[in-house]
């Protein structure tokens, strides 16, 4: 159960960092920036958002599958 | 472990403890049957525990422990103690205790990063301990379980060899490499180009130099920060993993691809990646070095213990192991030897050193009869003892065990810097979110020139792009951030004012007892046997037609064959000067009133006031001291010999010598004194007035004090019980500090939060100013450690850069944050050489 929640927490916090990264990216597009740039940007700004919302979703599905804490 | 899966069910096994008889058992498995989501329960009595199957999505042990604890039954948890390595911040205690406290049976945790331990609460037949060790090694750590006494001070001192080793190695690796690769990446600037060789600026080497580095030593940032993320946890390892990983992947792209637009190839960071990599691991040398070790104080009081003993088997004075005394052994001590084990003195007289335990400074006088310590010193005789606890039962085990469970508590103010700390990875994180995307579309645009540098540093940035320029600042925030200060600033103060009070004779059960007696401003006295000595004793001496001393004989010649507790004090007076007794003759006892005795032909009377009126002894010449003495709450007995007055005695529990001189110093620190006494008014405010007290709570029945404790909490005061824990164990439950005087050597039996060996009022105000000094380190300590984060943060995050051009470089802040924990670990070293004012004053 509480690696069906850290599973479904990394596939959710993917999709988050995704949508994060996709959104920098094409705002460095609107800006004019040269490609390696919005790439590798995108990249960071993936990893950090992946960062944030794993442990940020993992608590919280685990409460919604009913992992009791003790 | 007991337990198993059955599709989605699960069964684990129960330790009850309280059960009886059958009809036990028929409850207990009613209560758990009764828990919504438990499918089936038996209860076996003979081996106390209970088998059962449940639905883990719809109930818990927790909930099945509640259902057995509401019927009166009680559930066998186990405590044990693990010796945990490789924690480095508070953060790491976060992820410890969150993945520990997930585990099913678990019911408590606390995880301590001073001490390198943690205490956890468990169900036996739900977890076992291999599991419990198990998660915390998966998560990065080391962990065993913690032995006791000597195998202590050996298991310590391996692990922290072991990790001072382990972070030697990577010492030795990553600096004189980090060295290389800055020397190479600066080749260009200063006198270097005439001092480096040129090969070292060429950025391959640089780039297969800083790959050992980041292979090497920088390979546990990566691999701690991997399991935690598995578990769906953060931790400050994660920071240095993500920073030196960015750091040494755009080094890479710009030597491999130097037009692909990260900053060309004078922006390779590969120096950034290694100096980091070198600073952080100074930082954990250095902290492997200074702290998880066991206070001063314990190892002090470990080391106390004496390894061998002399004992009397068979006729024959053999040596044995201190380990192998046995209750009943007859133990030989010769002068200047330590006290193996506790006992009483049978044969023989010495000067006994008792300071390592109680803080008495002076030898204490031992002759037979006498309770003797084990780890105390026998100073000048010799003399024969016979063993009555031994091993973890001494005083010394008790008191070793005491201070660690302190230790190892949290207080409550600790709670918050660990929820504080345990969430900054997320901040952090964020932080370093916003400011890259502020930089790559706002701030590069703004604000960035190619003449401006890193502080304390000739490189310029040159041509970074706006990637290189936002990511630079991003990982320099995420650097900068290491809340290890924040970590260590609590439990580090903890364990050293709980060291501080131990070695002063005071036992504080637990962090949180320190700062509950921190925040105290009201201290309640118990009058009897606490403020006072306990025990009537004569004070006054008025002659009438006798002289004083002749008062007395015959007082004590009438109470002689009597058990009353005037007639002790009295007979004590007269033994005290020197008088000798002699039999009366005729006693009569007249109940209610006193005693009629004959002495060579003389008729003596003694009693109050009823028996002279009813023997028609005047006694009017005596009246004015009479009301003067009662007035000062002394109990007045009357004497008349042959039908005459002769004069008057009062008695009266007197007060402690130093109660006057504890309370005054008490105000001193601002703190208001009470004094509850079941005692009447007259008689207490008597007693309040010599001694100082603001308060008296008098006519207070012994099961009412703790009522009295509440009323004192409802005028929203910090209330502090003084008693000696007999009848007053329920007010020392209910103040919000209960501290049990005189406990002498037998602490585990003791109530309240803290514990006072010696029976001196002083010691209270030692407690409090050792408790205050305590949380001021703490506050210090967390002064700075914040302080560093709020300081350190917005100038990572370039705040400085618009007005000055300059920018911390990721090395930098590794130099910072390392140092910030070495200042936090450098203050509370100051607590070390801490001493009570109030022992001075008992000094002069």
């Amino acid at each position: 159960m509480k690696e069906k929640a850290i599973r479904l927490a990394t596939l959710f916090s993917f999709i988050v960092a995704s949508i994060l990264a996709g959104a920098f990216f094409l705002a460095a597009s609107l800006q004019d920036h040269g490609a390696l740039a919005r790439y590798a940007g995108a990249v960071w700004v993936f990893i950090l958002a992946l960062i944030v919302a794993l442990p940020t979703i993992a608590p919280i599905l685990k409460k919604r599958l009913g992992i009791n804490k003790k | 472990m007991a337990e198993k899966e059955t599709q989605e069910k699960k069964r684990i096994a129960l330790p009850i403890t309280g059960m009886t008889c059958v009809s036990c058992v028929a409850h207990v498995t009613q209560a758990l049957e009764e828990v919504p989501g438990v499918t089936s329960a038996q209860v076996n009595l003979a081996s106390e525990q209970a088998s059962v199957e449940y639905d883990p999505a719809r109930t818990s042990p927790r909930e099945m422990e509640k259902a057995v604890r509401d019927i009166g039954y009680g559930i066998g948890k186990q405590t044990a103690l693990l010796r945990v390595t490789g924690m480095t911040c508070a953060s790491c205690v976060e992820k410890i205790t969150r993945a520990v406290g997930e585990m099913e049976g678990v019911s408590n945790v606390v995880v301590n990063l001073a001490s390198g331990s943690a205490r956890v609460e468990y169900l036996p037949g739900v977890v076992g301990i291999r599991e419990i060790k198990r998660t915390i090694q998966e998560l990065g750590y080391g962990a065993q379980e913690a032995l006791e006494g000597e195998a202590a001070l050996e298991q310590e001192k391996k692990a922290r060899a072991s990790e001072i080793r382990r972070q030697l190695i990577n010492l030795a690796i990553a600096w004189p490499v980090g060295i290389i690769v800055m020397l190479g990446t600066f080749r260009d600037y200063w006198v270097l180009p005439r001092l480096v060789p040129e090969f070292l600026g060429n950025t391959y080497l640089l780039g297969a130099l800083t790959t050992i580095v980041v292979a090497g030593p920088a390979r546990q940032f990566f691999i701690n920060s991997y399991r935690g993320l598995r578990k769906g946890l953060t931790d400050m390892n994660l920071l240095y993993a993500t920073g030196i990983g960015a750091a040494y992947l755009i080094a890479v792209l710009n030597t491999l691809w130097p037009r692909a637009g990260f900053g060309g190839e004078k922006a390779t960071f590969y120096e950034s990646a290694a100096l980091l990599t070198g600073f952080i691991v100074l930082g954990r040398y250095l902290e492997a070095a200074t702290r998880g070790r066991t206070s001063e104080a314990i190892r002090k009081l470990m080391r106390l213990q004496p390894r061998r003993a002399r004992v009397v088997r068979g006729g024959q004075e053999i040596e044995v192991h201190a380990d192998e005394v046995e209750v009943g052994d007859l133990v030989v001590v010769r002068p200047g030897e330590s006290i193996p084990v506790d006992g009483v003195v049978e044969e023989g007289y010495s000067a006994v050193d008792e300071s390592m335990l109680t803080g008495e400074s002076l030898p204490v006088e031992k002759k037979s009869g006498d309770p003797v310590t084990g780890g105390t010193l026998n100073k000048t005789g010799a003399f024969r003892f016979r063993a009555t606890r031994v091993g973890k039962e001494t005083a010394l085990a008790q008191i070793i065990r005491l201070v660690e469970e302190a230790q190892t508590t949290k207080a409550p103010i600790q709670k918050v810097a660990d929820y504080v700390a345990g969430h900054f990875i997320l901040g952090v994180h964020l932080l370093a979110l916003l400011v890259f995307v502020f930089w790559f579309f706002l701030g590069y645009d703004l604000f960035f020139r190619p003449e401006s540098g890193f502080i304390l540093s000739p490189y310029t940035l040159g041509s970074v792009g706006v990637f290189g320029f936002a990511l630079l600042l991003s990982i320099t925030v995420l650097v900068i951030s290491c809340p290890c200060a924040v970590g260590l600033a609590t439990p580090a103060a903890i364990m050293a004012g709980s060291g501080k009070g131990a070695e002063n004779g005071i036992l504080f059960k637990g962090a949180d007892a320190i700062e509950a007696l921190s925040r105290v401003n009201t201290v309640i006295f118990d009058k009897t046997g606490t403020l006072t000595r306990g025990e009537p004793s004569v004070t006054d001496i008025v002659g009438g037609s006798l002289a004083e001393r002749e008062v007395l004989l015959l007082a004590a010649v009438a109470e002689r064959n009597s058990e009353h507790p005037l007639a002790e004090a009295i007979l004590r007076r007269a033994r005290e000067e020197g008088i000798d007794v002699p039999q009366p003759q005729a006693f009569q006892a007249i109940p209610g009133q006193g005693v009629e005795v004959g002495l060579e032909g003389a008729r003596i009377l003694l009693g109050n006031r009823k028996l002279m009126g009813e023997k028609a002894i005047a006694i009017d010449s005596l009246l004015p001291q009479v009301e003067r003495l009662e007035a000062e709450g002394k109990t007045v007995v009357f004497l008349a010999r042959d039908g005459k007055a002769g004069g008057v005695i009062a008695v009266a529990d007197t007060l402690r010598p130093d109660a006057p001189l504890a309370i005054d110093q008490l105000h001193r620190l601002g703190i208001q004194v009470a004094m509850l006494t079941g005692d009447n008014r007259r008689t207490a405010q008597a007693i309040a007035r010599q001694a100082g007290i603001d308060r008296v709570l008098a006519e207070v029945l012994p099961q009412d004090k703790a009522e009295e404790v509440r009323k004192l909490q409802g005028e929203r005061r910090k209330v502090a019980m003084v008693g000696d824990g007999i009848n007053d164990a329920p007010a020392l439950a209910q103040a919000d500090s209960g501290i049990a005087i005189g406990a002498g050597t037998d602490v585990a039996k003791e109530t309240g939060h803290v514990i006072l060996i010696r029976d001196r009022l002083l010691d209270v105000v030692a407690a409090v100013q050792v408790s205050r000094a305590t949380m001021r380190k703490v506050k210090e300590n967390l002064f700075w450690a914040f302080g560093y984060n709020t300081l350190g943060i917005p100038i990572a995050a370039g705040l400085l850069y618009p007005f000055f051009g300059l920018v911390v470089s990721p090395e930098l802040a590794a130099f910072f944050m390392a140092t910030s924990s070495i200042s936090v670990t450098l203050n509370t070293t100051l607590l070390r050489g801490y001493r009570p004012p109030v022992r001075r004053l008992e000094a002069a």
